[in-house]
C-alpha cells in the first residue's frame, strides 16, 4: 500500500516527523517497506513540453527530431520513441536533470544532431513500468509547467506492508486512523465530514438474489458530466499511489478506492438496458469481456451483476466491457457494494484476476464506508467532470449487524502477555483504536469498530494491547522448565553421523530439489517397494518438475553433470534426503534415504596411483557408513539384476538379515550414454529407516583372546559364478567354534586357471580359548574344513 | 713359564683390542666377544695353561687374565656405544623429507552449508530443551493449513503459494503442520523442533520452490510472550553474537496471536542502515533484517488439537534455514545452495 503522505496529512493533523513515523508504523505491525523522498535535482528538471514538429533523424533509421516547446521557447530533442506527434504534451528533462536510475541529462549530440534535453517514458521516472514510449500527457496541459508534480514525484511516499488480517488499513484513511491511534494525533475534519444524502427515488431497482454473496448494494446517477482529464491535483496523488490516471470519472473511482478502501464502480449509463440492477450467482457457464478486452469464463457460482440483457460486472473483480466508461460517457451509474469476501477470492484466483478491488473485498471493508464513499465519489466526479445527481440512492441490503460485546480478562492478558497490563490501560487502548468500552469489573468489554474485521475474540484484542503497549515494553523472562534430556531422534543422530562419515570419505554432499521429471524417475525407482507409481506434481514450476523423486540418485547425477560441465575435477558426492512414491490408493510412501556416487580416478590410492572408481570402492563406503550401525559381518551382499538404472552384472543388494535396505552397483551403460556421464560410475542408495529397524542389537563383548591364534591358506579353482561369499558362508555354517574368521585374500584369474573359472585363496584362522592350538590340531581341523568345502560346493583345492 | 703366559696375554690382547676396532656392527662385536671371552675363548684357554704354573705363580697370572679380560671387555663395551651411535647417527641422516609434497588418502569431503546450518540451528534449540520432531513434507490441507487456522479461502493462503499433489494433498508450504501432528500424539509439557524441507511456488535470487525450515513449538501451563522473547533472543544471539541487536514487532500469521516478526541488527552494515555508496543494500538502509516469524499459539488451534486454552499456552517460531545461511556467509543468491557447484561446496 502506497501512502502520499500529502494525502495522509488531509486526515491526520500534526503528522510525527518522517523517522518518527516510520518507527511508530512498523513497530506497530504496518511495516514501512519503503520510502520514496522526491528528488531535486529529478523534480526540478521536469517539465511538461508541447512537441512542435517531429522528422526523422538524418543519421540514424530509429531516432527522430523533435522541436518542442518548454515555455522557454523552442529547443530540438533527439528520442527514440515513436508514440507521439506534433501537438502532444510530453515530459522533458532538462540538461542537469538526474533520473532515477542516476542517468545525468546533459545537452549533447547524437549522432551529429544537437539534443537539448530527453523526453521521459514512465519507466525511465520510475513512475511504472509501462515501457511501450515516452510519457503522453492530455492535451489541455500546458507547456512549460513542472511535471514532476502531474506524476506524483514531487511527495514523499511510504510504502507499507499490509498483513492481510488489516485490511481496513489498505485505504488513506485507515491509515490515518491508524495513524492517530498510535501517535496520538487528532483526525481532521475532512476524515469526518457528514454528506447529505440525496433525497429522491431513484430510477433504478436493486434486485439482490444471491443475499449470502452480497450483503449491501448503493447506487446513484449522475448525468450530464463530460468525461476528460482529471485535474492535477488527483492525477498527481493517483500517480503517486501507484495509479496511473485514465479519465475523470473512472480516476474518481480509483480516487475513492484509495482514500476509502471502498471499492466502486461506474457504469455507462446509456449502455446499461433496463432499470433493474441484478446482483445473482450465475448459473450455466457464460463467456464474459472485461473491460481490460479479456474474454473470461464465468462458472456457476460467481457473482455476478446483470442488466436486463446479461451479466454486466464480475461482481467485486472487475467491470464488463459492454457498459465501460468511455470518452463519450455522460451519463454514469455509480456502484457500491458489500460482497461476502471468500465468493470474490474464489472467483478472483479462478481467474487470475486480482484487482485493487478483488484485493479489498477479500479482506473485508467497512460496512459503515459504503455509501458514504459512494457520496463522496458522486460529490467529486461532479466537481471534476460537471453533472449532477439524478435522484437518490438506489439500495438492498443492509449492514451486518454490530457484532457482539467481547470481554478482555486482564487476567487473561496477564498470563498471554507475561505482565499486567490495567484495565483503564487496555480500555484506553481500545478506545483508540475505535472500540466501544465498558469496564466489567476488573475487566474490559468491547464492541470492535465495524472497519476490523479481526477483533472477534478476546485474543485479538489481547494482542492489540500488546501492539499499542509495544513488543519492547515486554521484558525477556526465561522460561522455568524442569530438566529434561533434549536427546537426537536415532534417525537424526544417523543422519549426522552418516554426514560425518561420508564427507571423510573424501565426498561433498549435495541437496537438489525434491522435483524429477516423469523419465529419470521411470529409471530411478529408487527403493520404493511398496510405491508403484511416482507422486506427481499438478502445478510444477517446470515440464521436467512434474514429478516426485523417487531417488536421491537423479539428483546426484545431475549435481556430478554440472560439476563435470564446469571443469571441476571429478568428485564424489552424496546426499540425504526423502524419496517418494504412491502405492495403492491414497497411501504416500516417505522414504529418508542416503545416497553416494563415486566416478572417475580414485585420489584415495596416493598420488600417482589413480584407478577408476569400481564395484567396491562404493561397496566399501557402503559399509563403512553402514559401520555406524552394524558390525561388517551383518551386511549381507546379494547380486541382482532387477534394478534398471544398474548395471545389471554389477549391482547388489545390500541385505540386513532378509531384508534389502539398499543397493549399489555401476550405472547402467546404456544410462551412463544418455546421461553423459561415465561408464564407470558408481551409485548407492540406502533407506536410513530400514536401516535402524533392521540393524541388529550390539551383541555382548567377546572376551580378548588369551591364547595365540594359527592362520592357514587354502586356494580353490571355483567356477567364474561361484560366489566368495558362498565359500565364507559354508565355512561359517559349520559352526566350528575353533574357526575365528575366515577372509578373502585374492582372486585370480589367467595362466593355470582353465577358461570359466577362478582361483579364489582364503584365509582361515583358527583359534581356542582354552589353549594354544598345535600344529597337529590346526592341520587336521584345516584339512577336515577343506575338506567338507570341495564335497559340500564341489570345488577343488588348487595346487 | 710365567712370563710365556704374558706374552701370551699380550699378543692376545693385542689381537683382541684391534678385532674390537675393525668390528662395524653389533653382530661382529658379538663374535669377537666369544672368541675372546666365551667359555671357549682364548682368554678362558689360557686357565688351563695355568697347570704349568706353581703355586705361588697362579693368584699373579690369575689376576693377570683377569686384568686383560676386564680390558678386552671395556673394549667391546666402548665399541658396542660407538656402533650404537653410528647406527642411530645413519637412522637420522639422510635428505630432509618434502613434507610438502600431497597426503596419501582422500581428501576431506564437505558438508553442505545448508545441513551444518540446520545442525548448528538444532544444537542451539536443543541446548535449550528442544526436542527433534519429524512430519511428512507432502501434507494434506487439514495440517498444512486448516488445523494452523487458515481455512479455505483465507486471504493468508496467498502467503503461501502451494504446489498440489493428486488427491487433495500438497507439498507442505511450512514445517508448521509438524506441530499439529506432536500436539495430536502427546500432551504438553512440550518442547520441539521441526526441521525439513518445504515448498512454495516461488523461484528468484531469494526464493527457491523447495526451502528449508526450522520450527519450533513450546506449550506448557504459563507460557508466555516473555518466555518467547527470552527464548528467541537467546537463540539469535547464540546465532549472530552476544551482542546482536534484536527486536520484535507486531506481524500476522493464522495461527499464531499476538504474531511477531523477529528482526537482528544488519550484519553488512551493522545497523547502521548505510554503506559507503548509500542505502545498505541488504537491509534496505533499515538498519534492520527480518530473521523469523513467532508468536502464542492461537487458541483455535488449540482447539483443533484438543488442548485446553485457558490452561495451557505456548509459543510457536519458524526459522529459514537458507536465510540465516545467507546472511551468515554473505551468500547473495538462495540457487547457489541448489546449484550445487564444487567450487561453491569445498568453501564448507
Amino acid at each position: 500500500m502506497r501512502v502520499p503522505l500529502g494525502w495522509l496529512a488531509e486526515f491526520v493533523s500534526e503528522l510525527p516527523p518522517l523517522e518518527q513515523l516510520i518507527e511508530r508504523l512498523t513497530m506497530a505491525g504496518l511495516e514501512v517497506e519503503d520510502v520514496e523522498a522526491p528528488d531535486e535535482r529529478l523534480v526540478t528538471g521536469l517539465v511538461t513540453a508541447r512537441i512542435l514538429e517531429k522528422k526523422p533523424h538524418p543519421n540514424a533509421d530509429r531516432l527522430s527530431l523533435c522541436q518542442v516547446d518548454d515555455g522557454d521557447g523552442p529547443r530540438q530533442v533527439v528520442c527514440g520513441a515513436t508514440n507521439m506527434s506534433a501537438g502532444d504534451i510530453v515530459v522533458l528533462a532538462r540538461p542537469k536533470t538526474v533520473l532515477p536510475g542516476g542517468l545525468k541529462i546533459k545537452k549533447s549530440k547524437i549522432r551529429g544532431e544537437e539534443s537539448g534535453g530527453m523526453l521521459c517514458s514512465a519507466t525511465e521516472l520510475g513512475v511504472s513500468d509501462d515501457h511501450t514510449g515516452i510519457i503522453v500527457l492530455g492535451s489541455d496541459v500546458e507547456a512549460g509547467l513542472p511535471a514532476a508534480g502531474l506524476l506524483g514525484l514531487d511527495q514523499t511516499v511510504i510504502e507499507l506492508g499490509i498483513t492481510p488480517n488489516r485490511g481496513d488499513c489498505l485505504s488513506i484513511r485507515g491509515v490515518a486512523r491508524e495513524v492517530a491511534a498510535l501517535c496520538g494525533c487528532v483526525l481532521t475534519s475532512a476524515f469526518d465530514q457528514a454528506r447529505e444524502t440525496p433525497t429522491g427515488d431513484s430510477a433504478y431497482a436493486i434486485a439482490i438474489d444471491s443475499p449470502d454473496l452480497c450483503w449491501m448494494y448503493r447506487g446513484v446517477e449522475v448525468a450530464g458530466m463530460e468525461v476528460g482529464p482529471s485535474p492535477a491535483w488527483m492525477a498527481s496523488r493517483l500517480a503517486a499511489a501507484g495509479l496511473r490516471p485514465i479519465n475523470n470519472v473512472v480516476d474518481v473511482t480509483n480516487y475513492i478506492l484509495l482514500e476509502y478502501g471502498q471499492p466502486l464502480h461506474a457504469f455507462d449509463a446509456d449502455l446499461l438496458e433496463g432499470s433493474t440492477i441484478g446482483v445473482r450467482a450465475i448459473g450455466e457457464s457464460v463467456s464474459f469481456a472485461t473491460l481490460d478486452d479479456e474474454d473470461r469464463e464465468l462458472v456457476d457460482g460467481d457473482l455476478a451483476i446483470w442488466d436486463s440483457r446479461g451479466p454486466v460486472a464480475i461482481a467485486g473483480v472487475m467491470g464488463g466491457a459492454r457498459t465501460a466508461v468511455h470518452d463519450g460517457t455522460t451519463r454514469i451509474f455509480l456502484e457500491s457494494a458489500l460482497f461476502e469476501p471468500r465468493a470474490v477470492r474464489v472467483t478472483s484466483r479462478r481467474l487470475g484476476l486480482v484487482s485493487d478491488s478483488s484485493y479489498r473485498f477479500e479482506r473485508g471493508i467497512d460496512a459503515s464506508g459504503v455509501q458514504s464513499a459512494l457520496l463522496r465519489a458522486a460529490e467529486l466526479i461532479i466537481e471534476t467532470a460537471g453533472g449532477k445527481l439524478v435522484g437518490g440512492v438506489a439500495a438492498a441490503g443492509a449492514a451486518p449487524a454490530d457484532r457482539a460485546a467481547v470481554v478482555v480478562r486482564t487476567e487473561r492478558i496477564r498470563k498471554v502477555l507475561g505482565r499486567e497490563v490495567s484495565r483503564d490501560c487496555a480500555s484506553a487502548h481500545f478506545g483508540a483504536l475505535g472500540g466501544a468500552v465498558e469496564e466489567v469489573g476488573v475487566d474490559v468489554s468491547v464492541v470492535a469498530p465495524s472497519h476490523r474485521h479481526d477483533l472477534v475474540r478476546e485474543i485479538d484484542w489481547i494482542e492489540e494491547v500488546a501492539r499499542l503497549e509495544g513488543y519492547d515494553s515486554f521484558v525477556p523472562e526465561a522460561p522455568a522448565v524442569p530438566m529434561h534430556a533434549a536427546k537426537l531422534p536415532p534417525l537424526h543422530a544417523f543422519q549426522r553421523d552418516a554426514r560425518v562419515r561420508l564427507a571423510s570419505e573424501g565426498m561433498s554432499e549435495v541437496v537438489s530439489l525434491s522435483f524429477c521429471s516423469r523419465s529419470l524417475n521411470e529409471h530411478f525407482a529408487g527403493l520404493h517397494d511398496h510405491g508403484t507409481r511416482a507422486v506427481g506434481v499438478r502445478n510444477p514450476l517446470r515440464s521436467d518438475e512434474g514429478e516426485m523423486r523417487r531417488s536421491l540418485l537423479p539428483g546426484l547425477i545431475a549435481a556430478h553433470v554440472t560439476n563435470v560441465h564446469n571443469g571441476v575435477a571429478v568428485t564424489d558426492l552424496f546426499s540425504l534426503g526423502r524419496t517418494f512414491s504412491r502405492g495403492e490408493g491414497k497411501n504416500i510412501f516417505e522414504i529418508d534415504a542416503v545416497a553416494g556416487l563415486l566416478s572417475g580416478a580414485r585420489r584415495d590410492r596416493g598420488p600417482g596411483s589413480a584407478g577408476d572408481a569400481r564395484f567396491w570402492d562404493a561397496k566399501g563406503v557402503v559399509e563403512r557408513l553402514l559401520r555406524l550401525l552394524v558390525g561388517g559381518a551383518q551386511i549381507g551382499w546379494r547380486p541382482t539384476d532387477s534394478h534398471a538404472a544398474f548395471h545389471p552384472r554389477e549391482c547388489a543388494e545390500i541385505l540386513l538379515g532378509d531384508t534389502v535396505v539398499g543397493v549399489v552397483g555401476r550405472v547402467h551403460p546404456d544410462l551412463a550414454d544418455s546421461l553423459g556421464i561415465r561408464g564407470d560410475t558408481c551409485v548407492f542408495e540406502v533407506d536410513s529407516l530400514l536401516l535402524l529397524q533392521y540393524a541388529p542389537p550390539r551383541s555382548a563383548l567377546a572376551p580378548v583372546p588369551r591364547y595365540p591364534a594359527s592362520s592357514r591358506d587354502v586356494s580353490f579353482l571355483v567356477l567364474h559364478d561361484l560366489l566368495a561369499g558362498t565359500v565364507v558362508a559354508a565355512v561359517e555354517s559349520m559352526n566350528e567354534p575353533l574357526i575365528e574368521r575366515v577372509a578373502v585374500f585374492d582372486e585370480y584369474v589367467g595362466k593355470g586357471v582353465p577358461e570359466g573359472h577362478r582361483a579364489l585363496a582364503f584365509s582361515i584362522v583358527y583359534r581356542s580359548a582354552e589353549g594354544t592350538l598345535t600344529d597337529d590340531d590346526v592341520a587336521e581341523l584345516h584339512d577336515r574344513v577343506v575338506e567338507r568345502l570341495t564335497t559340500d560346493l564341489g570345488i577343488e583345492v588348487r595346487a | 713359564m710365567a712370563d710365556t703366559i704374558q706374552q701370551q696375554l699380550d699378543a692376545i690382547e693385542q689381537d683382541a683390542l684391534a678385532q674390537v676396532e675393525q668390528a662395524g656392527d653389533a653382530a661382529l662385536l658379538e663374535a669377537v666377544r666369544v672368541r675372546f671371552l666365551g667359555k671357549k675363548g682364548e682368554l678362558t684357554a689360557i686357565l688351563r695353561g695355568f697347570g704349568a704354573l706353581s703355586a705361588d705363580e697362579r693368584p699373579a697370572a690369575g689376576k693377570r687374565v683377569n686384568a686383560t679380560k676386564q680390558r678386552v671387555h671395556d673394549a667391546i663395551a666402548r665399541r658396542e656405544a660407538s656402533v650404537a651411535e653410528a647406527v642411530r647417527a645413519a637412522r637420522l641422516s639422510g635428505h630432509q623429507l618434502d613434507v610438502t609434497l600431497p597426503s596419501f588418502g582422500s581428501p576431506a569431503g564437505h558438508i553442505h552449508p545448508l545441513a551444518a546450518m540446520t545442525r548448528e540451528i538444532c544444537d542451539t534449540l536443543g541446548a535449550l530443551g528442544f526436542s527433534i520432531a519429524d512430519g511428512p513434507e507432502i501434507e494434506d490441507d487439514y495440517h498444512n493449513f486448516e488445523a494452523l487456522n487458515i481455512p479455505p479461502e483465507h486471504p493468508a493462503r496467498d502467503m503461501q503459494d502451494t504446489f498440489f499433489i493428486e488427491d487433495g494433498l500438497l507439498l507442505r508450504t511450512h514445517t508448521s503442520p509438524v506441530q499439529i501432528r506432536v500436539m495430536q500424539e502427546v500432551q504438553p509439557p512440550l518442547m520441539i523442533i521441526a526441521p525439513g524441507a518445504v515448498y512454495r511456488i516461488d523461484d528468484d535470487n531469494t526464493h527457491s520452490p523447495m526451502f528449508h525450515q526450522v520450527e519450533g513449538l513450546m506449550v506448557d501451563e504459563g507460557i508466555n510472550f516473555a518466555h518467547l522473547k527470552y527464548v528467541l533472543t537467546t537463540f539469535l544471539r547464540e546465532t549472530f553474537g552476544p551482542d546482536s541487536p534484536v527486536r520484535f514487532r507486531p506481524s500476522y500469521f493464522p495461527f499464531t496471536e499476538p504474531s511477531a516478526e523477529v528482526d537482528i541488527g544488519c550484519v553488512i552494515c551493522g545497523g547502521k542502515g548505510r554503506s559507503e555508496t548509500g542505502n545498505c543494500r541488504v537491509c534496505k538502509g533499515t538498519g534492520w533484517l527480518e530473521i523469523l516469524g513467532a508468536g502464542m499459539v492461537d487458541p483455535a488451534v488449540f482447539e483443533h488439537v484438543g488442548y485446553d486454552s485457558e490452561r495451557y499456552s505456548g509459543f510457536a517460531f519458524g526459522v529459514g534455514v537458507e536465510r540465516i545461511a545467507m546472511l551468515k556467509y554473505g551468500i547473495s543468491d538462495i540457487r547457489l545452495f541448489f546449484a550445487n557447484d564444487q567450487r561453491f561446496l569445498e568453501q564448507f
